[in-house]
């Protein structure tokens, strides 16, 4: 195992990005997948079908438009956010929002509607509602975060396109990865993959534990 | 409990770093009223290139797209060590083959390109996008290939070569040739080897059969790809020495006009683009032509590969046919 | 406290309440009962605003829940509690799924501790904080939502057939401890049940509920005796049921007709009303002499008849006889092996006009 010290700056650049994306992933989703589940307007089940679709959304197809969205042509050009941090960042944040909706919605929708009842009976006011119900679910929230978390974490292509992986700067596991096996490094490579994997293992650890723990 | 409180802590994190997120990102932008001006400027000057819509160029910052030769090499590392020893900017080097590079430039996504297409280069200027290019170093491209040289093309010229290995790769499946095939510079320069040998490259060589492989990688990827297939491949011979001691991969055709490899670095036009980097981008370039950096690019590469990777323009504006101006005179402010 | 009015709740085309009207006092154990399917639990739902009625308005103490939109009804809400056929019980302790409707109202840690350790000793599930809800049986499932219910203090309690999914032991726990609540807290209750000896057992007045309206409300015993119409009669365990109309009326002990029969029955209806009558089984006689001897007493009726059919019914007979029309009646084992009753037998069948009863049809 390599003890570079660039190999860690990498390992904490990536998990800095994933960890961000997914929690402002996760704060976009979660009162966006209670929106879903309590008010019905037209094309809602559409929508609904189009979320379970996304969540195979090719990752470079991903890279591709927030590419275009980002470049200094593209509407969001103004922002600058092409080949940095915040643009990967927003980059995964689109991966895993359908999974987190798509996710926290199933698990809504199929609590027993008893339990709904009985929150409203037992004097909750719409906060509090929607926070008992979330509650309710939480188990599968965490499993959502942690699959969300897994899936942007392992990413090469939308962050190889939109972070240009700048040594330094944007250059993250997944695409030094790929760089370093393009250049022939395959040590370097193995190491940087373990540690990818490490995180993963990490990830679901912290997850189960939280689920033993309660 | 516990958990109850970290989730509640963890919650709390969330919304922050949320808020802050937005926040951070309004202020390293331009602030509403800036960007409604500049709009409203837009507008009014009614110029397709969005010169308006932009923020003040970040002085720290400067965003080169480069070929992946130059990266790959590990020239363009060194010599950004040695800039930012001196100046106060951080460069952001992002490796993606000339095609992708210029593509980049278009776009107005980076400051400085830095390229070796001779020919889209002169259009890339001619259209606006570039200006004060300078040759900055040049070396030559080869086609190496398997020790056993099943098609048997060693010191033929490149364009025998090619036109060899298109005759024999048919009835002979050892006869591999592996294409960067993504509009790269080394795709450029290989199109244009075929051309002169007579070959049309969309109608004869391009998806011809097995044998003509399009990798869509860049330089380094492409030789270690051609190193297991034991094919032959066209590369620049700063990449392949720098690669040289993993590969089984040796140089079978090396001399020949048309292998002529020139690196330039240009600047993207501010004119078009109005948030450029332009001093820094125009520093960054006239720091390369200096005798000092042209004397380091020189000998770049000799104490680990025995020879140097690129050679020098400095002195060598003929070889290279350019201007001397082009090779040598610093840009002015 | 509780007052209905003109409730309708309409499921898409499906009308599901029909015009409930019904007064409930505080302090009261209003039992509904009535066939599945009828609107028993949308009514509860209604009261607990789980439905938004399609018309109509339910007021708690004078307090509209339905004529000022919804904007009030988290308050008059939290006066209110549910406990639902199925509990649904919540992630977490014992202890967490009591506290939980405390939480929503802000109580303090410490009365919250008290109260849901006075409570689970309400319910008799002492101790049983720190228990997986998830994992206790369907019984103390039971008294967990009882006691999450009961630990809000609400003024009202509504409760969906409580005891319909639990074992005899936990049923008579449950209605020990709606009494006791009742009896401690002074709270009015609204119970539903299909079963009509929980509710002779329970409610000081009962709710009859059919075709989505209340058909009946009173005391257990005009329920179970002075049933409203035939519908009634046949659901609180009336098995005597026809149709007649009246002939003569002699100072209110009128001859019915019913088809080929006719029998006397005291009611005031007058002559040429249509009605429906109904006798308990156990208020008729059956003689195996087909004679009638003239007794002094003022049995009047006195029917001849052929016995059809004799059915089992615990540690009683239940005799199918034949009088033009077909009443069913009692008789105990000691009376059917002394007389030796079979089908095919002469019998004749004797009842008291006052053992009538006689309802509009």
């Amino acid at each position: 195992m390599t003890l570079n010290p660039e190999v860690y700056e990498i390992a904490f650049r990536s998990i800095y990005i994933t960890f961000t994306a997914t929690l402002i992933a996760s704060v976009i989703s979660i009162p966006l997948a209670l929106y879903l589940a309590f008010h019905d307007f037209r094309g809602k089940t559409s929508i609904v079908n189009l979320i379970h679709t996304l969540y195979a959304l090719p990752t470079v197809l991903i890279g591709l438009l927030v590419f275009l969205m980002l470049s200094r042509q593209g509407p969001l050009g103004f922002l600058g956010l092409l080949f940095t941090p915040a643009g990967m960042i927003i980059g995964q944040v689109i991966l895993v929002i359908p999974i987190l909706v798509g996710l926290t919605y199933s698990a809504v929708t199929s609590l027993d509607p008893i339990v709904k009842d009985t929150i409203i009976s037992l004097g909750a006011d719409y906060m509090q509602f929607l926070v008992s119900i979330l509650r309710e679910v939480r188990f599968v929230i965490y499993a959502a975060i942690a699959m969300a978390f897994g899936r942007a974490i392992s990413e090469v292509g939308a962050a190889i396109i939109i972070g240009g992986n700048i040594k330094g700067f944007t250059r993250i596991l997944t695409t030094a990865i790929s760089l370093e096996t393009s250049m022939g490094n395959i040590e370097l490579s193995m190491a940087l993959g373990i540690i990818l994997l490490f995180i993963a293992l990490i990830v679901n650890f912290v997850m189960t534990s939280i689920r033993r723990g309660d | 409990m516990d958990v109850k409180k970290t989730f509640i802590v963890l919650l709390v994190l969330f919304s922050a770093i949320f808020i802050c997120g937005c926040t951070g990102t309004d202020s390293d932008t331009a602030t509403p009223a800036a960007t409604a001006t500049e709009t409203t400027a837009a507008t009014a000057a009614g110029t397709a290139a969005p010169e308006g819509t932009t923020t003040a160029a970040n002085p720290e910052l400067l965003k080169i797209a480069t070929t992946t030769s130059l990266d790959n090499t590990g020239l363009l590392e060194a010599l950004q060590e040695r800039f930012e020893e001196n100046h106060d900017v951080t460069l952001q080097i992002i490796a993606a083959g000339t095609g992708k590079a210029l593509e980049y430039g278009q776009r107005g996504d980076v400051d400085v390109l830095m390229v070796h297409d001779r020919a889209r280069e002169d259009t890339f200027i001619d259209e606006g996008y570039g200006i004060n290019r300078r040759g900055i170093a040049y070396n030559y491209f080869m086609i190496v290939g398997p020790e056993s040289d099943p098609a048997g093309i060693a010191g033929m010229t490149p364009e025998d070569a090619l036109t060899t290995i298109y005759e024999t790769a048919p009835t002979n499946a050892d006869v591999v040739f592996i294409s960067r095939g993504d509009n790269s510079g080394t795709h450029s320069k290989e199109k244009s080897i075929w051309t002169s040998a007579g070959y049309n490259y969309t109608a004869d060589v391009e998806g011809v059969g097995d044998w003509y492989v399009e990798g869509g990688q860049g330089m380094g990827a492409t030789l270690t790809h051609a190193n297991e297939k034991l094919a032959y491949t066209l590369s620049d011979s700063g990449t392949y020495l720098s690669y040289k001691t993993d590969l089984d991969l040796v140089p079978l055709v090396d001399e020949g006009d048309s292998l002529l490899n020139v690196y330039s670095a240009m600047m993207i036009n501010p004119e078009m683009y109005d948030y450029v980097n332009s001093d820094m981008a125009r520093e960054w370039i006239n720091f390369l032509i200096t005798p000092e950096t042209q004397e380091f690019i020189g000998e770049f590469g000799v104490d680990t590969y025995g020879q140097p990777l690129f050679f020098e323009s400095l002195g060598n504006y003929e070889v290279m046919g350019i201007s001397q101006a082009e090779a040598e005179d610093p840009i002015p402010a | 406290m509780i007052t209905v009015d003109n409730l309708k709740k309409d499921f898409g085309s499906t009308q599901v309440l029909r015009g409930v009207n019904l007064n409930v006092s505080e302090g009261e154990i209003f039992v509904i009962i009535g066939p599945s399917g009828q609107g028993k639990s949308t009514l509860l739902r209604t009261i607990d605003t789980l439905e938004i009625p399609t018309s109509g308005d339910i007021k708690i103490r004078d307090e509209s829940l339905y004529s000022n939109g919804d904007s009030r009804h988290h308050d008059i809400r939290k006066k209110i509690g549910m406990v639902f056929q199925n509990p649904a019980i919540f992630q977490g302790t014992v202890f967490e799924n009591v506290a939980y409707g405390l939480r929503f109202r802000k109580i303090s840690s410490r009365d919250m501790h008290e109260r849901v350790s006075q409570t689970l000793r309400e319910v008799g599930l002492e101790g049983y904080e720190k228990r997986v809800a998830r994992s206790l049986s369907g019984g103390e499932k039971q008294r967990v939502a009882f006691a999450r219910t009961m630990v809000t203090r609400p003024e009202i309690i509504l409760l969906d057939e409580p005891t319909s999914n639990v074992d005899p032991i936990t049923t008579e726990k449950i209605e020990e401890i709606i009494h006791y609540t009742r009896d401690t807290y002074n709270t009015t209750i609204i119970m539903n049940t299909h079963d009509m000896l929980q509710g002779q057992r329970m409610g000081d007045r009962i709710g009859v509920m059919m075709n989505g309206r209340i058909m009946q409300a009173g005391t257990p015993k005009e329920i179970f005796t002075l049933p409203a119409n035939g519908d009634i009669a046949r659901f609180v365990g009336f098995e005597n049921v026809f149709d007649g109309e009246i002939r003569k009326n002699d100072a209110g002990t009128a001859v019915i007709r019913s088809g080929t029969t006719e029998i006397y029955g005291e009611t005031l209806f007058s002559v040429g009303d249509t009605v429906t009558w109904c006798i308990r089984t156990e208020d008729m006689h059956l003689h195996m002499k087909v004679a009638y001897e003239g007794h002094t007493d003022n049995i009047r009726n006195h029917l001849r008849g052929t016995v059809t059919g004799i059915a089992l019914v615990g540690p009683r007979h239940h005799v199918m006889v034949d009088c033009g029309i077909l009443l069913e009646l009692v008789v105990s084992w000691r009376f059917a092996d002394r007389v030796k009753v079979k089908p095919g037998d002469h019998v004749r069948v004797s009842f008291n006009p006052e053992a009538v009863h006689v309802m509009p049809r």
